[in-house]
């Protein structure tokens, strides 16, 4: 793409910006919702000000589980975060134009997920003021510094191909004289980078941003598989698993896919962007999810399946707790109703119509976030060492009020940013949309 | 119904699970067992040094109530009346055999170290008496010094444990006594061979296994002691050889691992990482630098032929 030169229809152009440029501006339905989202905030920063001073005895977490729900909630911000990659990287360079639209959501999303991802993680530690300490005394062996590497990395990435592709938007919001408060223009101004849509600069763009697709690739493909590693190279059981790398990353592609979806069914009822985000985007979107679903149940097979049918001395107690045990309910919601009927139902075409998509995505999101769960505590609950005669909470873990409130906290901060993201700035790359598609282009060849 | 039955069934179980868990029988004849001399304060003396060592992180200390209540059965405190309403023998048998959280200290305290403890803890009774067993009659004269010197026979490949006694300063070796052979380990010893009987020239041989390790230098400390220190008394004698297979392994921590610290960290994972991040980071400079020329292009002028907008 870095080869071609670009053209515009101008009256497209121009019926889009006008489109995407109006519902931007922090309006009052806006003001009343940011307001109710900090009170909810400042109620869950309290919580964790108390852990904070206690420390984390005030959570459910012991000697014997001592990564429950914070660690858990991080899985599952880290796995949302990397539909950034799918979409703008894998998808986008396949060829694939439909993307065009939710490229930019989907960027959001990714920018908002990795950043409250580090958060969560310092949640987690018990001397949070100590946190430098991670990069001053790291251990080059130790995947906790990879994490911490891959995940700094991955929100820089992501933050860059949020804002190079906007770089055109906002000059063209300024040109167009875009009505908008003060500071708002200085940040247009600033973020525009001067830009004078010299074909030039559209050509550096082009490479720059072509360059991070590549970029983002493997780097998501590390921060997920980096965090399986935080589990697997244990030799716990339900961890001990080879596949656990490829068994995060797809998993991570079914709760982006539904986070997205879930965005987009907002962005185009609120902000009235059907024409643009229509039917024929949610059913493209639908056979995506369908298609990550599909994958990733193939992985949960292999690994529930092959350990289940060996029966492995721990591996079986393990196994039973999930299946028939205290943690079945939860598993088996996972697995059912977050997985496995949505991709069979999603293969009829009315059910990947916006709104039977959108229920499927809200149930695949809760569905995610819970498997999770299933995937960090039970094997905690069963170490390998001979401990006996504990106390019962040392060995049963029961997140607590603090810990839940903290939890729910992280999310309101990943919508908070979102919001302000989804307002401040075009949530559809007007550019990219009113470029004229190149008619001498090989249609056959998809492939990059 | 069937399901009522096995969850009664189960139920039934686990009371006596628990309860099994709960009792310590002791056996009727150790339970009547008896030290042979009087408690002296020397050696409560020695038992409270080993209390500190070995039982205080559980028990804490005695009278003060302090022991590890959070483990399950709570060890309690040794002072307390559920301790003290065991017999001499009662406590000898639980602090040898252990149970469930407390390890049993068979091999890692000797027959005398356990009465000292006992000596400490019952120090806390004041209603305590003790009572001794009689003293066994044995062959050897009243009034003889005995005495063990361990040595290693190189011709045969055996370690020699000669008992001497020693009475109105003539010194003749004595036989017919059982002796055991022991070797130090980490926690505990090792017993070498079997408990052997001293022959008519006062010696006792075990057979030795060369290849068993010792430190760098093949040192191996020996100790040498009766089977019925009962009878014969507490002695025992230990020994320092170098008799073992030299343990030349080099220290865990000394070449590049995975487990050892940053600075000798493996280099193909030094690399591997560093590499990798400056790969990224490079490419991300680079975008970072595109900017700045997009940022250069703005001032130029655009002919109106090539005009986007």
């Amino acid at each position: 793409m870095s080869g071609h030169n670009i053209k515009f229809n101008k009256e497209k152009l121009d019926k889009i910006a006008t489109d995407v440029l109006k519902p931007l501006g922090f309006n009052g339905a806006f003001k009343v919702w940011m307001s109710f989202l900090t009170v909810a905030l400042l109620a869950c920063l309290y919580a964790y000000s108390i852990q904070y001073r206690e420390g984390l005895i005030v959570t459910g977490m012991r000697d014997m589980v001592s990564w429950g729900m914070y660690i858990a909630n991080f899985v599952f911000f880290v796995a949302t975060a990397l539909v950034g990659m799918l979409i703008s990287g894998v998808i986008g360079l396949l060829g694939y134009k439909w993307i065009k639209p939710i490229t930019r959501i989907a960027e959001i999303i990714a920018v908002a997920f990795a950043a409250v991802a580090g958060l969560v993680i310092v949640s987690d530690m018990g001397r949070p003021e100590r946190l430098l300490h991670v990069f001053m005394y790291g251990r080059v062996q130790s995947p906790i510094l990879w994490d911490v590497t891959v995940v700094t990395t991955y929100l820089v990435i992501s933050t860059l191909l949020y804002l190079l592709p906007l770089i055109p938007d906002l000059a063209i919001a300024r040109g167009r004289g875009h009505e908008m408060p003060k500071w708002q223009a200085k940040i247009y101004e600033l973020l525009s980078f001067n830009w004078t849509h010299h074909p030039k600069q559209y050509q550096l763009l082009f490479k720059s941003t072509r360059l991070l697709f590549i970029l983002v690739i493997p780097t998501a493909f590390a921060i997920h598989t980096v965090t399986s590693w935080l589990l697997a190279v244990n030799s716990r059981s339900g961890w001990d698993s080879t596949i656990f790398g490829p068994y995060f990353l797809t998993g991570a592609f079914v709760t982006g896919m539904a986070a997205v979806v879930i965005a987009v069914f907002f962005f185009r009822n609120s902000y009235k962007l059907r024409e643009y985000l229509d039917d024929s985007l949610f059913d493209k979107m639908g056979k995506l999810l369908e298609f990550v679903c599909v994958v990733y149940f193939y992985f949960n097979l292999n690994e529930f399946v092959v350990p289940a049918y060996k029966m492995k001395e721990f591996d079986a107690v393990h196994i039973h707790e999930l299946f028939v045990g205290k943690h079945a309910i939860m598993f088996w919601f996972s697995q059912i109703c977050g997985l496995i009927i949505p991709m069979i139902i999603l293969l009829w075409k009315p059910f990947r119509k916006p709104v039977p998509l959108f229920i499927i995505s809200l149930f695949v999101i809760v569905g995610a976030w819970l498997k999770r769960y299933i995937i960090v505590i039970p094997t905690m609950e069963h170490p390998f060492l001979p401990i006996q005669n504990l106390p019962n909470e040392w060995i049963v873990y029961s997140p607590t009020v603090i810990e839940t409130m903290v939890t729910i906290g992280s999310i309101i901060m990943g919508v908070m940013i979102i919001s302000v993201l989804a307002k401040l700035f075009p949530v559809i790359p007007i550019w990219e949309m009113a470029e004229e598609e190149d008619q001498n282009e090989d249609k056959t060849t998809k492939i990059i | 119904m069937r399901r009522y039955y096995t969850t009664l069934i189960l139920s039934v179980c686990a009371v006596f699970g628990l309860s099994a868990q709960s009792t310590w029988s002791v056996p009727q004849d150790q339970k009547e067992k008896l030290n042979t001399i009087e408690f002296t304060e020397s050696m409560e003396k020695s038992g409270a040094d080993v209390f500190a060592g070995k039982c205080k992180v559980c028990h804490g200390v005695p009278g003060q109530n302090n022991f590890n209540a959070l483990l399950n059965p709570s060890p309690g405190d040794p002072a307390g009346d559920k301790f003290q309403k065991n017999t001499d023998g009662e406590l000898f048998y639980k602090i040898s055999e252990g149970r469930v959280t407390m390890p049993s200290f068979k091999t890692a305290l000797s027959k005398d170290d356990i009465w000292n403890i006992i000596a400490y803890v019952r120090s806390f009774n004041p209603t305590y008496v003790q009572e001794t067993s009689e003293k066994i009659e044995t062959n050897i004269p009243e009034g003889t010094q005995l005495a063990m010197d361990i040595s290693y026979n190189t011709d045969k490949d055996v370690v020699e444990v000669l008992l001497t006694g020693t009475l109105n300063d003539i010194t003749n070796p004595v036989g017919g006594v059982n002796i055991k052979l022991m070797a130090q380990r980490y926690f505990g010893n090792l017993q070498i061979d079997e408990a052997k009987s001293t022959n008519k020239r006062g010696i006792a041989t075990f057979s030795w296994n060369k290849e068993l390790p010792g430190d760098s230098l093949g040192n191996i400390e020996l100790m040498a002691s009766f089977v019925d220190s009962d009878i014969y008394g507490p002695l025992s004698s230990e020994k320092k050889l170098v008799i073992g297979k030299p343990n030349n392994n080099p220290p865990l921590n000394k070449g590049r691992a995975m487990w050892n610290t940053v600075k000798k960290a493996p280099l193909w994972i030094i690399i591997g990482y560093t590499g990798a991040v400056l790969i990224v980071w490079i490419f991300i400079f680079y975008v970072l630098f595109s900017l700045k020329n997009i940022f250069a292009l703005g001032k130029e002028s655009i002919s109106e032929d090539e005009k986007l907008i």
